[in-house]
């Protein structure tokens, strides 16, 4: 017996980890609207705690040993390409199946809390759970196919999700939105993996006749480098869709627009990371594609100070931890780039908890305003209208201090270690583009200690703007709430702490942990290769290090406390207020760049003008031209006019008059005589 | 004996005048009675062949009653069909009569599609 029945504990638990999550989605999805609130949130929550509690056991005891494969059955075979439903966990599956499990577990417990004054919590928590099962397929797919089932998979319930008050049309358009940008990339990814699957024969990563084997065992596949950048880039493309990156980064802001936990699981802390997950599962093929790791990195640092630079002035809670996302996803992609996947991934992991902290967070503060200004009024995420809810909701300012400070990268807390590590790679490569992505990084940093400190002293500090109503009547969130905000604390403050700089001691169980994952790709890389995979700090170049770390804290540390000084104080946010807007009252006008900044750059505008428009008018002229008069006109009505046209030629012959028919048959006779005579004749 | 060729311009005549009628009258009886005379020339056909070749049949097929006769068969097959037909045919112009008030065979244009 292979699969869910196999006497080998490995292969039945590992199947046990995304079927739970399943389970909890049948039983919510079936039976969801005889449960109550805490029926159908608790078998959630249990389904996907119990997940969580096999990756454990899984990635504790048997991952360190080599990864575990378990077929489920043969999926497709078709001539020469089968692909088997095989599930596969290795290290770097195990990492992330921890974290969709483990923060995806204390999501559905907070989501009690968040839904409870909601109707549809049995469909909510459907969906959610789809999404867990959906994303661990992602990533414990042993091919690119399995894994582009789960991206479509959470490509759905990310649009389910962001449209879940679909009675707004703006949801439902934002949740439209999400979906046609992610198809977008998903058409890339497609090309990439017909790409890889036409140059290597094998869409798997490895096992049997897997790609990591296929190019042991003919290296010579990897001298194609046109092609293999090709793949890479069009992979790529796949990635900036899932994981909101420039061109395609417009969703994510948008998607905002779901239930504020959907934003911290799927939005920050799992789904837009499967772009990373993805680079860094085909690793051993990317290091081999200069040119598409060039475009990465550049992209990534591009999207990295972009995003950063309009979470300044956002003026929405959720906005600004949107595009603190975008921009923080972006600084991944710069280490991808840059060919350190160790510290991508090390990112997504410390990002998972301090975004999800921060999301969790504001979801409580617009909770907790939502009581007295009612669901979905603007105002609960209206950073402008609040202030010195420190003194209503302490729990949810002391652990949101502690998420904003380890994004903006203060020492010891889990965003230094990090993006300080990030910055280095790019600080220690030493050419042109190394300090392009560092100078590009340094800015998005100063933009990332800055908006993180704004969210803190706008919300928190300061005196309350907002309606004095809604002041009075906030409060702390439910205990299901703020638990999980504490243990997410915890993670934001230790987490990055697995990751130590060099400078620091050699102390890199993280590193340590993926790097069988790099094997392949460090053994095969060619000699004199430009490219050099980073996978360890470089113990020699401590002092390097010691510098770039002192500017990374010099930066953060002041822009940091910089900005939280002005925005805590109304006195000094009267005077900022002037660097934006010019002129009193009806005369204020807004200065070039804040209108810049406060219109995101004008990028949907741009996009609804070169890119919506034109397939705008193209689907009108394809409507008219093609449907409208091709098929419809001529195809449709075409044919029943030229039968009907026939007809009527044909019917005069039925004149009714019995003397024209007698003439037609005399007639017929006559010619079939003479015929007959003529044959007769020339016999 | 006869000519045989004399009887069958007489047939050809018959039938040449029969379907002359039939074309150019436009009274259903008339029609009816050109029918007859197209029919009639054709039996004169059939009496006169079955009469010419009855004599050049020695064979063993052409030995027996039907064999040697069998044109007259047909003729008189012919004139009872005939029969059938003039009593069905009348019946129909009784019939047409009836509802137009006259035998013309314009009249009756009512399948013209």
């Amino acid at each position: 017996m292979t699969g869910l029945f196999s006497a080998d504990n490995k292969e039945w638990l590992i199947w046990a980890v995304p079927l739970m999550p399943l389970i909890g989605f049948l039983i919510n999805g079936a039976f969801g609207k005889r449960l109550n609130l805490m029926g159908a949130g608790g078998i959630a929550s249990a389904s996907v705690l119990i997940s969580f509690i096999i990756s454990i056991i899984l990635v504790g005891l048997y991952v360190p040993d080599g990864a575990i494969t378990s077929i489920g059955y043969s999926w497709m075979s078709t001539g020469g390409f089968g692909i088997d439903f095989r599930l596969y966990a290795d290290r770097l599956s195990g990492l992330y199946m921890l974290i969709i499990t483990g923060i995806g577990s204390l999501i559905h417990i907070y989501s009690i809390g968040y839904m409870s004054h909601d109707e549809s919590y049995s469909r909510y928590f459907a969906y959610l759970n789809l999404f867990v099962f959906s994303m661990l397929m992602l990533v414990m797919g042993d091919s690119l196919v399995t894994l582009f089932l789960g991206w479509e998979g959470v490509g759905l319930c990310s649009y389910l999700l962001i449209g879940f008050w679909f009675k707004d049309t703006n949801n439902a358009i934002a949740g439209k939105k999400a979906f046609v940008a992610n198809r977008i990339g998903d058409f890339g990814f497609m090309i990439g993996m017909f790409l890889i699957f036409w140059h290597f024969g094998s869409l798997t990563y490895s096992g049997g006749a897997g790609l990591i084997e296929t190019i042991e065992a003919n290296p010579a596949l990897l001298e194609d480098t046109a092609l293999l950048n090709w793949a890479c880039v069009c992979l790529f493309v796949g990635a900036c869709g899932k994981s909101a990156q420039i061109p395609l980064y417009v969703w994510l802001p948008d998607a905002m627009a779901g239930p504020t936990p959907v934003s911290a699981l799927i939005h920050a802390a799992t789904m837009v990371t499967a772009g990373i997950y993805m680079c860094a599962r085909m690793n051993f093929i990317f290091v081999h594609a200069e040119v598409a790791m060039t475009i990465i990195t550049v992209i990534g640092g591009a999207t990295a100070l972009f995003a950063g630079s309009i979470g300044l002035v956002q003026r929405d809670i959720k906005k600004v931890l949107a595009y603190s996302t975008v921009s923080q996803l972006g600084f991944m992609f710069m280490a991808v780039g840059l060919g350190a996947f160790h510290i991508a991934v090390f990112h997504v992991f410390t990002h998972a908890f301090f975004k999800a902290l921060l999301f969790l967070g504001s979801g409580s503060v617009i909770h907790s305003l939502e009581h007295s200004l009612g669901h979905g009024n603007p105002d609960s995420q209206d950073m402008w209208k609040m202030g010195g809810l420190k003194e209503k909701m302490p729990i949810t300012c002391y652990t949101m201090f502690i998420g904003s400070i380890a994004l903006a990268g203060i020492p010891i807390f889990a965003g230094f270690f990090s993006k300080d590590a990030i910055l280095y790679t790019a600080f220690h490569r030493g050419d042109a583009l190394g300090w392009i992505i560092y100078a590009l990084g340094v800015a998005a940093a100063i933009c990332t200690a800055f908006y993180s400190a704004r969210l803190m002293g706008l919300t928190f500090f300061g005196k309350w703007r907002g309606d004095e109503h809604a002041y009075a009547h906030a409060d702390e969130s439910p205990r299901s709430m703020t638990a999980p905000l504490v243990i997410l604390a915890f993670f934001a403050m230790f987490a990055g702490w697995l990751l130590m700089p060099a400078a620091w001691g050699h102390f890199t169980p993280f590193a340590d942990w993926l790097a069988p994952t790099w094997a392949t790709a460090q053994v095969m890389l060619p000699e004199g290769s430009q490219f050099k995979l980073i996978t360890e700090h470089d113990a020699a170049a401590i002092t390097a290090e010691w510098i770039n770390m002192a500017i990374s804290t010099v930066i953060a540390a002041g822009v940091f406390g910089f900005a939280f000084l002005i925005y805590k104080n109304p006195a000094n946010i009267e005077k900022v207020k002037k660097l934006a807007v010019r002129g009193e009252g009806d005369n204020a006008t807004m200065t070039p760049w804040y209108k810049l900044l406060l219109n995101k750059y004008y990028v949907d505008e741009i996009y609804e003008k070169t890119v919506i428009a034109p397939v705008r008018i193209a689907s009108d002229v394809m409507f008219v031209v093609v449907d409208v008069i091709i098929i419809d006109l001529l195809f449709v009505n075409g044919s029943a006019m030229l039968v009907k046209a026939s007809s009527d030629l044909g019917r005069r012959l039925q004149t009714g008059f019995v003397r024209h028919y007698l003439y037609a048959f005399a007639a017929g006779v006559v010619l079939l005589s003479a015929l007959f005579l003529i044959i007769a004749n020339q016999r | 004996m006869l000519e045989p060729k004399i009887v069958l311009f007489l047939a050809a005549f018959l039938f040449s005048a029969g379907v002359y009628g039939v074309l150019s009258r436009r009274h259903l009886i008339m029609l009816l009675m050109s029918l007859e005379l197209m029919l009639n020339a054709v039996n004169i056909v059939l009496v006169t062949f079955s009469r010419v070749w009855a004599g050049r049949w020695s064979g063993a097929e052409g030995t027996g009653l039907i064999g040697a006769h069998s044109g007259q068969f047909f003729t008189l097959m012919v004139m009872a069909v005939a029969a059938a037909e003039v009593g069905i045919g009348l019946a129909i112009i009784v019939a047409i009569y009836r509802r137009k008030h006259t035998a013309d065979a314009d009249a009756a244009a009512d399948l013209k599609g």
